[in-house]
């Protein structure tokens, strides 16, 4: 499902170059739901990024679901992401002119969905499986954090990705809804869906099926 | 907006004065007109404007003119009085004039309905923009006069001119001493313009020029005008405003289109994360792209429709307040040339906000998700 070979990733400045990512090889095979740990800045959002092509490593070759995205262009590289992998951020990740339901749609858009009905009942049932089916109509500042972020996972879960990559989803949530969170994500992985997750929560690793860690850019599997 | 507004003003005043000068000098009717030496901008701002300047000259100077053997035909014209505020009509200003129903070419073909119907000494005729319908009655100078009929609209002076036969003028100027509260005094044998037809060209006529030229020749009392002079005046008369508007427009082009990117790269900045987000989920470089200039494209439509409507608006609504002030005829351009104008503005509006917008929406397109999601957390 997932092979990275040797990637790696740096970051400039002016005065000094920092190596976000150190030569990390690893495999994740289809179906798996695997964590990332690691403290902030050890380089396991940037490893997760590389993962979708959103950004490109300076070294190393990296191939999800047998293709080589380093080898296709900027816009197929796109679509391959609207078709195959579905995002969870960190951070508050809905767009505010839209209301809950109308950004769970929105990677419909991309993959040349219509908007019509069917988009819209996919929608719902997808925020009903995140407990928010009565939230649909609800703008981003009238939804907690916790809310947003399984606002997040039903937008990733839209169509239907057979790669979820999710980056610190309970990073900044309380127990409750942390686990609501992490329920969610071994549903979606139960049916099917390969799930590749980071936190620097050590806890959350009871959830996973393969574990890594993180450190000054270097991975190693537990 | 405004920059558009400018535009579309100055092309409107442009086109509008330009229409009404020709509609006017058709209505006018007349090859050449000549009147007292040296006050040709005097008849020419009158039969503009209504702005009425009163020149007198001998009558007999007419004969001379008519004697000549290239003129077909000739009227004179009397202008009497200019009237304030008058009672009668609605118009600001209203300008007395006397013609000649029986030689006269160029004011009876311009009346609306019956135009065969001999005109009586107490009959008058009313510009288009005076207020009085026919068989009303119009006291002048204690002499009671009925309309007799209302003139088609010339966007010129003449829209607020009362035509009096020479007739009925002369007799109200005799008796004005006696009927009004302050005498006119005019003397009978005076003329204020004699309208000129030349016979055509191919009758032993003389090109208009020519024509203009031999009678100030021939006649040194008289001063000849073209309707290619009334083009002049006018054209002098807009010059300054159109320039001022134009310049101002094109100074202010630039420095808005600036502005435009500028506003577009600030706020692709705001939106790196929303930008980051969107290439996430599957939006391409071209999406962003498009999204981007979609946006710059709405912003400018909308400024522009608000510029072309006010613009339009206090233009068409202020213009009679325009052609006094700028001494210009005014006819409102029609509906399609109105079109054509704000369509142009519109697609130069489109066009500078999507030029001005393009190098932010590139930049914004062509940076890669993560690094627009990082910048803009």
């Amino acid at each position: 499902m997932i092979r990275l070979l040797n990637v790696k990733k740096y970051y400039g400045t002016w005065t000094h170059v920092i190596c976000a990512v150190d030569g990390v090889s690893l495999t994740i095979t289809k179906g798996e739901f695997a964590i990332i740990t690691g403290r902030s800045g050890s380089g396991k959002s940037t490893l997760l990024n590389l993962m979708c092509g959103m950004t490109r490593p300076d070294e190393g070759a990296i191939r999800i679901t047998g293709i080589d995205i380093l080898a296709i262009p900027d816009h197929e590289l796109s679509k391959f992401r609207a078709h195959n992998i579905g995002l969870v951020f960190q951070f508050q990740s809905m767009l505010s002119m839209y209301n809950a339901l109308e950004n769970v749609c929105l990677p419909g858009i991309f993959r040349g969905d219509s908007r019509d009905a069917k988009s819209r009942e996919r929608a719902e049932d997808l925020l009903e499986s995140v407990g928010l089916k009565s939230r649909a109509d609800a703008y981003v500042h009238e939804l907690s954090a916790g809310q947003q972020r399984r606002v997040g996972i039903a937008r990733a879960l839209f169509n239907s990705p057979c790669l979820l990559l999710c980056d610190e989803p309970t990073g900044d949530l309380d127990r409750e809804t942390e686990k609501i969170i992490m329920v969610i994500l071994s549903e979606a992985n139960k049916k099917g869906t390969t799930v590749v997750m980071t936190t620097h929560n050590l806890d959350l690793r009871a959830y996973a099926s393969k574990t890594f860690s993180m450190e000054n850019g270097f991975i190693t599997e537990d | 907006m405004v920059v558009v507004g400018m535009q579309v003003a100055a092309s409107l005043i442009d086109r509008a004065s330009r229409n009404g000068l020709e509609l006017g000098i058709r209505r006018l009717g007349a090859d050449l007109v000549a009147v007292p030496r040296g006050l040709e901008n005097s008849l020419i701002n009158t039969y503009i404007t209504g702005n009425a300047a009163l020149f007198y000259m001998d009558r007999a100077l007419e004969q001379q003119i008519s004697h000549l053997d290239w003129v077909e035909r000739t009227s004179p014209q009397l202008f009497i009085k200019s009237l304030s505020n008058a009672q009668c009509c609605s118009a600001w200003n209203v300008f007395l004039i006397a013609f000649e129903p029986e030689t006269d070419f160029t004011v009876k073909p311009w009346l609306s309905g019956n135009r065969n119907r001999k005109l009586r000494a107490n009959e008058i005729l009313v510009g288009a923009a005076i207020n009085a319908s026919p068989g009303s009655e119009i006291r002048f100078f204690g002499q009671k006069f009925t309309v007799a009929g209302t003139l088609d609209p010339s966007s010129m002076g003449l829209d607020t001119t009362i035509f009096i036969p020479m007739q009925g003028a002369v007799r109200m100027i005799q008796e004005s001493g006696e009927k009004a509260e302050k005498a006119l005094i005019i003397r009978p044998d005076q003329i204020s313009a004699i309208l000129i037809k030349l016979k055509p060209e191919s009758r032993g006529g003389l090109p208009v020029w020519k024509a203009a030229y031999e009678i100030e020749k021939a006649i040194p009392e008289v001063s000849v005008i073209q309707p290619s002079d009334m083009m002049l005046k006018v054209q002098k008369n807009l010059t300054g405003i159109l320039r001022t508007l134009h310049t101002a427009g094109y100074a202010i082009w630039p420095v808005t289109a600036l502005l435009i990117g500028l506003v577009f790269a600030l706020a692709a900045n705001e939106r790196k994360s929303e930008i980051g987000l969107l290439r996430a989920i599957g939006a391409t470089r071209s999406f962003i792209f498009l999204m981007i200039i979609g946006e710059a494209l709405f912003i400018s439509a909308l400024g522009a429709l608000t510029g072309i409507a006010v613009s339009s608006g206090l233009v068409l609504g202020f213009s009679r307040l325009i052609a006094l002030s700028l001494e210009i005829p005014f006819n409102a351009p029609d509906f399609s040339e109105l079109l054509f104008f704000d369509t142009l503005a519109l697609f130069l509006a489109l066009l500078t906000g999507a030029v001005s917008a393009a190098i932010p929406a590139y930049q914004s397109s062509a940076m890669e998700p993560y690094e627009a999601i990082r910048r803009g957390e």
